[in-house]
């Protein structure tokens, strides 16, 4: 059998940079994290049924993700509306979008010049940051960053000595969710994504800051919903959470990099395996559960794709 | 300070901490530390507080980004933005993604106002296939022997060609015609390919389909030239490094002459006496032109790969293979070369050659060489020589790997046994599977039956007439006992599963061997069970029908053609799945790596020691028959109406060959074996320019003794 991975020592591959979703693998199924990251094992089993379903939701999910990154390139809200034309869901997705308070009539780099608010704003939609934590990496890829500048009058100024930021400079995480269902906000608090994405851009955002790292009450976390734009998730950042996330990040790592050769536990919670395309190896079933019921929303994970493009085929004679 | 600095040289450090706003053209021969120097800029860049997300890195081929992506994610390096690491094709095909809503109605598009389909080279062949295929009925390109596939993608290759080197590719057998100098029949072949390359070109247009030449065109033609994507561009990207720029293409270089003045800095890396991906449309000559529009250049001379009896050897060899008037007069160092050959009358036959290569590379490991550090190397690497030397190697305990798995997608034992099934779940196709390949099929599938025992139940449970599979328990007793209630019970399970799934409208195809995978063989008792190789397999099939599917499939249904038909005939036909796949990201630890000479080069790390197979072969420098292309006329240096004669032919041959020997000496620290045979793999007696030219280098020093 080939297994022709670098290993460094302590198992994961060479170069392995921890994201939001294999932490968040690590702690709804050590085994599935083995398997997917140290083994990088393929094992194309049915996530979830119907198979044609669950394709076109990931597939509008991932076509939603690139509007939305069109549109804050500075492409006309109209144009790219017209792509998806026929597509029921994705038109109302759009339309939920650009109609929506928090951010559809903002345009690329816009400097509002109204003075009652006052502002000026710059959206980084898709933005990658990476830090280390201890000897290990970890990233994240934000689907929109938005600066916000409020200018205080410098009057205000004058009777606020308590502001720490004088510049005022915000920074607003968007993270796309196009889920049919809402999850409740505990069960949210717990993600890792809920973590990881604040806790990151204060790490390794001190370049968007001019320099300065971004404090974390300056910091907000938005699940933006699709199917329900006036819903909203919002999480504000502190530094007592950055606090615990940075003990609780250093934890998980090291308790990874702990991990030994052996079969690593399988799932306490076995409807996780109903979702989990391993479930044939580690005989946890045989069908996949239903989309319906799914959890969350899956993302294409950045790198996983097996992609063999003109750029790579020195070996093909014409 | 870069945190390397300890192991650079004064040099190297100059360029890496040159000021934040500097343009630099770097270039020197392989292993002088350029690249080094490229990782270790980026990093300076990051460490001055450049954000990561404003530096863009260009490579001709993303396995030249190797350093890059190992220092980038190192837990070392600055936390902040990630850089991006793209090749011209990346770039080109990004952008297009990104801008398709803006493309103007001059590109051509009949629908522009739907998604734009992106093409692999596979789903792109098998387009050129469906349109030439009748042509072919029709008599074209009727005076040439060729396998069809070669066909398709040299016509694919033509279009590229035009793309990569900026030309339209209505010129394409213009230029090849003016560049002929044979019998005048070729015209007709060079007419045929270009309708082709036009029949293809308006089918794209048509269907919103963009295969690699037309993603090239549609950037540089409408996307780049629009504001608001230049804008993008210019805004994202204030930082450029570029490295192996000498196998990039001419349009690579249009593109960095419009953007190296708007950019705040920029480090071009250019490889010396290089350029092997010429026949991708590499041309050195074009980019090394960039030289002039950087404000600094620099040029490293000390070497960190190639001991000085190695690079004495190359400087002879090469000395060897210029002609008689560009020979320096300059003595060569007379020391001896680290340079072994197998004894000729020992190695007389090929195999021969083999078991002396396996024994020095035992007799190095013995002595303690990694087997990491060291390479095999030949012109071609048939499958066959693959075979031989992992087996022989594989006796001795010596890892070894090689730089493509040994059989192609369709011929992997997994994708068999699943086509067959697919077959056999949808009659509606047609295609009825022979016993043959159905008792293969129930090898792979049930564990622990074996062929006596398949052949048997598949005498017994399959109609080939219908294709269809009766139940285990209307066979006779007797001769259940003989297969065993065990197996019985298998085939069974997977009997009753296929007979469920006819029952029920079809499933997409990579959905259904989605579905047979994770439900039946993979299940406990099932031949993929826990198979990790069958898995991954699996999965690259999977990939590659659901990119024929979303290529394909909308075509397909307008024709009312079952998809699952004709992907399986593709396969048959050798259109799709035909690739070798493997992931560029993996590599062995520790083991002897087997690799044609330019697949080794394009890797650019050195080794302690190499092999060099069958050195009298003229695979070496000869090019590949292509009687529909050809890589120097179809370049932008080609004067148009100038033949391409004989003689350009001998000096291109002996220009790559000196640039190849070259490339492979300076990537060799200790020392080179060479293996000879009289007669070589096919049984001919070889003497090709590479072992003339050894034998003239070692002659020459001999004298000098
Ligand atoms: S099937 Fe269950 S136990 Fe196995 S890897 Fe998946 S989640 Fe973990």
């Amino acid at each position: 059998m080939r297994d022709n991975l670098q290993h460094s020592t302590f198992n994961l591959p060479t170069g392995f940079v921890f994201s939001q979703s294999s932490l968040q693998d690590y702690v709804d199924c050590q085994r599935r994290f083995q398997l997917r990251y140290i083994q990088q094992r393929a094992w194309p089993a049915i996530e979830a049924e119907p198979a044609m379903d669950t394709e076109l939701y990931m597939q509008r999910g991932s076509q939603f993700h690139h509007m939305a990154h069109q549109y804050w390139l500075g492409i006309p809200a109209e144009k790219i509306a017209r792509q998806v034309e026929g597509d029921e869901v994705l038109s109302r997705w759009w339309q939920n979008f650009v109609g929506s308070k928090d951010f559809g009539s903002l345009v690329k780099h816009s400097d509002d010049s109204d003075e009652e608010n006052s502002r000026s704003l710059k959206p980084l939609p898709e933005i990658s940051l990476s830090a280390p934590i201890g000897d290990l990496r970890i990233m994240a890829k934000y689907d929109l960053l938005i600066l916000q500048t409020l200018r205080v009058s410098e009057e205000d100024l004058a009777h606020d000595d308590t502001s720490e930021n004088p510049k005022g400079l915000n920074a607003t995480i968007y993270d796309w969710k196009t889920s049919r269902k809402q999850p409740n906000r505990e069960w949210l608090i717990h993600r890792l994504q809920t973590r990881v994405y604040p806790y990151l851009l204060a790490q390794a955002g001190a370049q968007l800051n001019g320099g300065e790292p971004f404090k974390p009450e300056q910091i907000e976390m938005i699940y933006w919903y699709t199917d329900f734009p006036d819903q909203p998730a919002r999480f504000p950042y502190s530094q007592q959470q950055f606090d615990e996330d940075e003990a609780y990040l250093t934890g998980l790592l090291a308790e990874i990099k702990s991990m030994g050769e052996e079969d690593a536990p399988l799932a306490e919670d076995e409807r996780r395996c109903r979702f989990c395309v391993y479930r044939s190896l580690c005989n946890r079933g045989v069908e996949a559960g239903p989309l319906e019921e799914a959890e969350g929303d899956w993302e294409v994970e950045e790198g996983f794709e097996l992609e063999l493009d003109f750029d790579d085929i020195a070996e093909i004679e014409y | 300070m870069p945190p390397n600095s300890i192991h650079l040289t004064p040099e190297q450090l100059a360029i890496i901490e040159s000021p934040l706003d500097a343009k630099i053209f770097l270039e020197g021969h392989a292993g002088t530390g350029k690249t080094t120097v490229g990782v270790e800029r980026v990093l300076y860049l990051l460490e001055s507080g450049i954000p990561g997300n404003e530096i863009l890195l260009l490579v001709p081929q993303r396995t030249l980004a190797t350093p890059y992506y190992e220092a980038l994610r190192s837990p070392s390096t600055t936390a902040g933005g990630a850089v991006t690491v793209l090749t011209i094709g990346g770039l080109a095909k990004r952008m297009v993604e990104l801008f398709w809503p803006l493309i103007p109605t001059e590109a051509g598009f009949a629908n522009p106002d739907r998604p734009p389909t992106f093409l692999t080279l596979e789903t792109a062949q098998y387009y050129m296939a469906h349109l030439v295929r009748p042509l072919l009925d029709q008599g074209y390109f009727e005076s040439i022997t060729i396998e069809r596939n070669r066909l398709y993608s040299q016509i694919i290759d033509n279009l590229n060609k035009a793309a990569v080197v900026g030309f339209p590719h209505t010129e394409i057998s213009q230029r090849l015609k003016s560049a002929w100098a044979g019998d005048p029949g070729q015209a007709h072949v060079y007419e045929d390919a270009q309708h082709c390359a036009h029949l293809f070109r308006d089918f794209c247009l048509e269907h919103n389909l963009l295969d690699f030449s037309l993603q090239l065109e549609v950037f540089f033609n409408h996307i780049w030239p629009a504001p608001i994507c230049h804008e993008y561009l210019q805004e994202s990207y204030r930082h450029l490094i570029v490295d192996n720029l000498e196998e990039d293409v001419p349009v690579t270089f249009d593109l960095l002459r419009e953007c190296l003045p708007e950019l705040e800095s920029g480090l071009l890396i250019f490889d010396l006496e290089a350029g092997y991906r010429r026949f991708m449309g590499a041309d050195p000559q074009t980019t090394y032109n960039l030289k002039n529009r950087c404000g600094q250049q620099a040029t490293l001379f000390e070497s960190f790969s190639a001991s000085g009896e190695v690079q004495n050897f190359g400087y002879a060899i090469a000395q060897a293979l210029l002609p008689e008037e560009e020979r320096s007069s300059e003595d060569i160092n007379n020391s001896s070369f680290p340079i072994h050959h197998s004894p000729l009358d020992s190695t007389r036959y090929y195999p021969q050659m083999l078991d002396w290569i396996v024994e020095q590379i035992a007799l190095l490991v013995e002595d303690g060489v990694p087997p990491g550090e060291i390479v095999v190397l030949s012109s071609y690497l048939s499958d066959a020589l693959r075979f031989s030397l992992t087996e022989r190697l594989e006796e001795l305990k010596i890892p070894a790997y090689s730089h493509r798995p040994s059989r192609s997608l369709r011929e992997e034992p997994a994708t068999q046994a699943l086509l067959t099934l697919a077959a056999l779940a949808h009659p509606q196709w047609g295609l009825i599977p022979s016993k043959f390949d159905l008792a293969y099929a129930f090898i792979q599938s049930i564990a622990d039956l074996d062929l006596v025992r398949a052949q048997l139940l598949t005498d017994i449970v399959y109609q080939e007439r219908s294709g269809s599979l009766s139940p285990f328990d209307q066979i006779k007793p007797e001769t259940q006992e003989r297969i065993t209630f065990k197996l019985g019970g298998r085939y069974e399970a997977m009997h009753a599963w296929l007979e469920a799934y006819t029952q029920a409208p079809p499933d997409q195809l990579d959905h259904f061997f989605s579905r047979i995978f994770g439900e039946v063989l993979s299940q406990p008792g099932f031949g993929f069970h826990a198979d990790y190789d069958a898995g991954e397999v699996t999965a690259n099939l999977i990939e590659s029908v659901r990119k024929f599917r979303w290529a394909v499939g909308d075509s397909l249904d307008a024709e009312s053609i079952p998809l699952g038909q004709e992907y399986l005939r593709m396969v048959d036909d050798g259109v799709i799945a035909a690739q070798y796949i493997f992931s560029w990201q993996t590599q062995p630890e520790d083991a002897v790596f087997l690799a044609p000479a330019y697949t080794f080069l394009m890797r650019n790390r050195p080794v302690e020691y190499q092999f060099w197979l069958d050195i009298g072969s003229r695979g070496w420098y000869e090019r590949i028959r292509q009687p529909l292309t050809h890589p120097y006329v179809l370049s932008r240096r080609w004067d148009l109406n100038r033949p391409w004669t004989d003689s350009d032919e001998y000096d291109a041959s002996r220009d790559s060959l000196y640039r190849l020997v070259l490339g492979l000496i300076r990537r060799c620290r200790s020392g080179i074996y060479l293996g000879l045979s009289e007669l070589g793999e096919q049984g001919y007696e070889h003497k090709g320019l590479l072992i003339r030219a050894i034998d003239r280098a070692l002659r020459s020093v001999n004298s000098e003794q």
